[in-house]
């Protein structure tokens, strides 16, 4: 199936449990993960023989948020994965997972407090990213985050500067803007509203989570179906990015569904995508 | 405040929250949390932390299963005793927590042959990290190894190559080799790669001889192997094809 220009590539984050349905129609794209690509014993390419429009690498330690910039060897072993399985796009999260290079980790990413200093840090590090990966597109995922740090701006905000400062890709994680939005109580669609015009290009991800009595909370699990509510904003942010949104990316780590879970889902994604490129 | 200032400022702030909740000591950031924001969800970030580390820890130690109760609270001390080092992933963690161990409890016989297995594997990883290329060229060559090991005995001009991607140990006991007596001089075995998994060998002398004399050496022509061999070992022609066919089957040694 050939896929319009102007739509977005679509396709899943890739997990051994949906790559026997990669050759579904609907999809021409595909997000690997860093973490999973880079065995060290690895004699083959993660994507293996798959060959797709728009390939992405997803790492989960720049930290960028980092008062130093990753370093080197973390930073070759990706592009070496990214040249390996011909991708045109990195991406990372907008937090820090670490203080410095000879620090700790802390094993998953927080956000930075929305403050200049942060600000000023997130954005040399991206310029030191992009300088590193050339040609290949460098995007920053908004995360879904259980609590804030003191801060001297909004997020939204934030993120408008950091995209201004650097010319860096956007990474709308639609659900974690949603997650986020539910558990800080503030209107998603005002959020992308804002922060939209300032990206020059934009990717997002598209998952299901479910709400939490304990905490009271939308949790981000990646386990359920996207719900509707996110469905429309899918919809809003493809409205709102419409020309400059690369691709699409739906994630999936526990719960997996059938395959035919997996096709509908998939094809729902593109549909909405296709109806929205479609000039009124 | 310059530029300077506020980054040194941010650097010490980052460095006292990461190493805060690293190890779950949520009380130390308390101060830095959006006013509102129960601390509670930061002690879920933290345990939520620990405990996919914890879980991770346990999937890879899988081999103390039957040897060593005391595992899980051993876990539990590690990762809010020792936080994960920058750029740290799942298996160095654990090659981190197997050298920890010795500094907490006495091990058994048996316990240090396991944590020799798992630093064994970890070393084969690392080496194959730093030496992507040799892995990759030397399984490229592995592949041809059943149809090159047919000539060996006709061809003397093949060259033999030993895995780069292998390291040796010395086991004390006989649980992993399935014998219930501890050999008295240990037994030895070759740890190496074999495209993405990692292989072990008990190797007898032959092969033993046959492994240092190609590690001394590097790649040598058959020819030149047998010269070598003949001078430092008492091993017959037929016993070397062999050995050379035992070792090119799993992907030890391979031919060009």
């Amino acid at each position: 199936m050939s896929h319009s220009a102007t739509t977005p590539a679509i396709g899943y984050a890739i997990r051994e449990q949906n790559r026997p349905i990669m050759d579904d129609p609907a999809i021409n794209a595909a997000e690997i993960t860093f973490e999973r690509a880079d065995d060290p014993l690895r004699v083959d390419r993660y994507l293996q023989d798959l060959d797709l429009d728009h390939v992405s690498v997803h790492a989960l330690k720049l930290s960028i948020a980092s008062p130093e910039p990753p370093n080197q060897n973390y930073l070759e072993a990706l592009r070496a994965i990214a040249i390996e399985n011909g991708a045109s796009s990195v991406s990372d999260h907008l937090g820090f997972t670490r203080d410095g290079d000879n620090g700790v980790e802390m094993g998953h990413f927080a956000p930075p407090p929305w403050t200049e200093a942060a600000l000023t840090a997130t954005c040399r590090n991206i310029d030191h990213i992009q300088k590193r990966l050339g040609d290949t597109r460098f995007y920053v995922e908004t995360i879904a985050y259980m609590f804030e740090f003191q801060g001297t701006m909004s997020e939204a905000d934030f993120v408008s500067k950091m995209l201004q400062c650097t010319g860096c890709g956007w990474l709308l994680d639609v659900t974690n803007v949603y997650a986020n939005a539910t558990n800080f109580n503030f209107d998603p669609y005002e959020f992308i509203e804002s922060v939209m015009p300032h990206a020059e290009a934009v990717q997002m991800h598209l998952a299901g989570g479910f709400f939490d009595e304990r905490s009271n909370m939308y949790i981000d699990s990646h386990s359920e179906p996207i719900p509707d509510a996110v469905w429309d904003l899918y919809r809003f942010s493809l409205e709102q990015g419409r020309g400059k949104v690369d691709a699409v990316f739906v994630e999936r780590d526990q719960d997996f569904p059938d395959e035919a879970g997996w096709r509908s889902e998939i094809r729902r994604v593109r549909e909405i995508a296709e109806q929205v490129e479609v000039p009124a | 405040m310059s530029n300077d200032t506020l980054l040194k400022d941010y650097a010490e702030q980052l460095s006292r929250i990461a190493t805060s909740l690293a190890v779950a000591k949520n009380d130390v950031v308390h101060g830095d949390v959006s006013a509102g924001q129960s601390h509670e969800l930061v002690e879920m970030f933290t345990s939520g932390n620990l405990d996919k580390r914890g879980d991770k820890l346990e999937d890879q130690l899988e081999m103390f299963a039957d040897n060593m109760e005391e595992l899980p609270s051993l876990i539990s001390r590690y990762i809010r005793e020792i936080p994960l080092a920058a750029y740290d992933t799942g298996t160095s963690d654990t090659d981190r927590f197997v050298r920890w161990l010795p500094t907490v409890i006495e091990l058994t016989p048996e316990q240090r042959d396991i944590v020799l297995v798992i630093r064994s594997r970890f070393a084969v990883e690392e080496a194959g990290r730093r030496n992507r290329l040799g892995h990759v060229r030397f399984q490229e060559l592995v592949s041809l190894n059943e149809q090159l090991a047919s000539e060996l005995d006709s061809n003397d001009g093949l060259s033999i190559h030993l895995n780069p991607m292998r390291t040796r140990a010395v086991f004390e006991t006989g649980l992993l080799i399935g014998e219930n007596e501890s050999p008295a001089d240990g037994v030895e075995v070759l740890f190496f790669a074999f495209q993405t998994e990692v292989r072990t060998v008990i190797l007898e002398p032959e092969g033993r001889a046959l492994v240092q004399t190609l590690a001394d050496l590097g790649p040598c022509r058959l020819v030149n192997l047998k010269k070598q061999l003949d001078l430092t070992t008492s091993l017959n022609d037929e016993t070397l094809l062999e050995t050379l066919t035992d070792c090119s089957e799993v992907g030890l040694i391979a031919f060009s």
